[in-house]
């Protein structure tokens, strides 16, 4: 084998290690990304059907 | 072949969870924020994630793998020049941070921001232009390379490419981004997962003396070095590390990640923490492909090479598994890139040709029936067209046509004050201009005069429209300066 292949495996190494490393942070960190997320979207979505029936009664024949 | 029962039944469960998901996540779509950009509550982890798995897909791993298999170790600039490109737009915040404080939803609109909506009209079709051609070869790569791992024959391809294209449509008209955001991240854990699994059945049943002597004995010293081999070169190097900058800020599927983002500073850290993956993202499916060279000898299809090999050395269960990772990250690829296409389509282009907007829901629907459409195309087009050159060289041409002007246009519009819309103008006509001669004549290349034979070399086009599109903007916005006074970026966000 010789040093440019050398070389080259190295930096592969590298890039691969690095690779699966931040993808097994992203792993970890992102479900609880993911969880906020939805988390957040479905209290807008409650909240805006909440004012909408606030609206609805406010409006309505009583 | 190894794929067996169980690895069909993984195969079968992944597709129909990820079916599931899609539905599921509809519920979290309020408006067109949410259906476009997640409602901007993308969070750093979460955006890396998505970012990745929209930036690989099965395309990705199938012209990587084949610059491997036909270049050796040179091609492993690639994914250094990648890196460099992300790691230099997430440090300095290079147009994604302006783009995301000023809130569009998709390039073009900055366009109309900054010069004129007539600028938006024409920018959002060049981009719609070059992203659906780019994405044109998708499909029958996609065939290919699963009708080789699962051993199904040539005559499966067509199946696989409906099969596909019906999955991902269904799912990104129903969810939008929230789908696109949630599948990624299911799909870029199982993706890497299966990358894991087939790199180690390579280095199991290689060592790297075997791939180091196929290499030099097939390319001598033009499979170790880059600016000896035939294919690349310096002006390829830059072309391409040009190109990636180019890409990372303003390529639609990509810079939406950055829309989407919680806030300018999340967008940075995202394409930081991501620019450290992109060159393990580039340099293991050429890897593989070095590996195909090495285990299938020089004589077979080069597309066809890698994913044969995988077929080959990848165990019994570990297969379906890879395959699922595989189908993962073309499924989250595809649907980003059809929401992007879609929604330019969709408010770049028909919403730019009326006097008024449409409403939210009429957009939603527009994007929805766009999508529909595109997927069509792809399918259409897939079967028909046979890319010039290797597959990466076609996707960077085609991407060129959007982001040589994009990036003359953004660019200079943030930080230029100068810019104006004949700048503008210019600059995204003369940047689509080479890529698409290029397209156009490859084929009658020996018909053409000598002095015009050089816009048929792939590297030369594409550096060319960056160059073009560059003098385009300066040229044309100084020349018009009296009668065409910028308008500051400010003033017309406030008015």
């Amino acid at each position: 084998m010789n040093s440019a292949v050398l070389i080259w495996i190295i930096i592969f190494a590298l890039a691969t290690t690095c690779f699966f490393v931040v993808a097994a942070i992203v792993a970890v960190k992102g479900s609880s990304d993911l969880r906020d997320l939805l988390r957040d979207s479905k209290a807008r979505i409650d909240e805006q059907g909440q004012r909408a029936n606030v609206k609805a009664s406010t409006i309505g024949p009583g | 072949m190894n794929f067996g029962y169980l690895d069909w039944i993984i195969l079968v469960v992944y597709l129909a969870l990820t079916l599931g998901v899609g539905f599921w996540v509809k519920r979290y779509v309020e408006n067109l924020r949410g259906y476009m950009v997640a409602n901007r509550r993308v969070k750093v982890a979460l955006g890396v994630a998505t970012i990745e798995a929209t930036e690989i897909g099965v395309i990705t791993f199938m012209y990587f793998g084949e610059l491997g298999y036909v270049t050796g170790f040179a091609c492993f600039i690639i994914g250094i020049l990648g890196m460099f490109a992300y790691m230099l737009v997430g440090k300095t915040g290079f147009i994604i941070a302006a783009l995301r404080r000023h809130e569009v939803m998709t390039i073009p609109e900055f366009y109309e921001l900054r010069y004129s909506r007539r600028v938006r009209l024409i920018g959002g079709f060049i981009l719609f232009l070059g992203g659906v051609l780019n994405m044109g070869i998708f499909l029958k790569f996609d065939g290919i390379f699963l009708s080789e791992v699962l051993g199904l024959g040539e005559q499966a391809i067509v199946v696989i490419m409906v099969a596909m294209m019906v999955i991902v449509v269904t799912y990104t008209v129903l969810g939008g981004m929230f789908s696109v955001v949630v599948t990624d991240f299911i799909q870029f854990v199982i993706l890497a997962f299966g990358m894991l699994i087939a790199t180690v059945a390579i280095l199991f049943k290689l060592d790297l003396v075997q791939l180091s002597t196929a290499v030099t004995q097939q390319f001598g010293a033009a499979g170790v070095n880059p600016l000896a081999n035939p294919r690349f070169g310096w002006m390829f190097i830059v072309w391409v590390l040009v190109s990636n900058i180019a890409a990372a800020a303003l390529w639609q599927p990509s810079a939406s990640k950055a829309l989407a983002s919680e806030s300018p500073e999340v967008a940075k850290k995202v394409f930081t923490y991501a620019s450290l993956s992109f060159a393990g993202r580039a340099m293991i499916p050429m890897f593989w492909g070095v590996a195909a060279l090495a285990l299938l000898g020089p004589n077979v299809s080069s597309t066809a090479a890698m994913p044969r090999l995988l077929g080959l050395v990848t165990p019994r269960g570990f297969l379906g598994l890879l395959v699922a990772g595989m189908l993962a990250a073309s499924m989250s690829t595809y649907s980003a890139y059809l929401l992007a296409w879609s929604s330019v389509a969709t408010r770049d282009v028909v919403a730019c040709l009326r006097s008024t907007d449409f409403s939210e829901r009429t957009t939603i629907w527009l994007i929805r029936g766009f999508a529909i459409v595109i997927g069509v195309f792809l399918l259409v087009f897939g079967l028909w067209y046979q890319i010039p050159d290797t597959a990466y060289q076609y996707l960077f041409i085609t991407g060129a046509i959007y982001t040589a002007g994009a990036l003359g246009c953004v660019a200079a519009g943030i930080y230029w004050p100068k810019a104006n819309s004949v700048g503008a103008y210019t600059a995204l006509i003369m940047g689509a201009v080479a890529p698409a001669s290029f397209l156009l004549v490859e084929r009658w290349r020996e018909a053409l005069p000598s002095w015009l034979v050089f816009i048929t070399d792939v590297n030369v086009s594409g550096l060319l429209s960056f160059v073009l599109a560059c003098t385009g903007m300066i040229v044309g916005s100084l020349l018009t300066q009296k009668i065409r006074p910028p308008i500051k970026l400010q003033e017309k966000m406030t008015t």
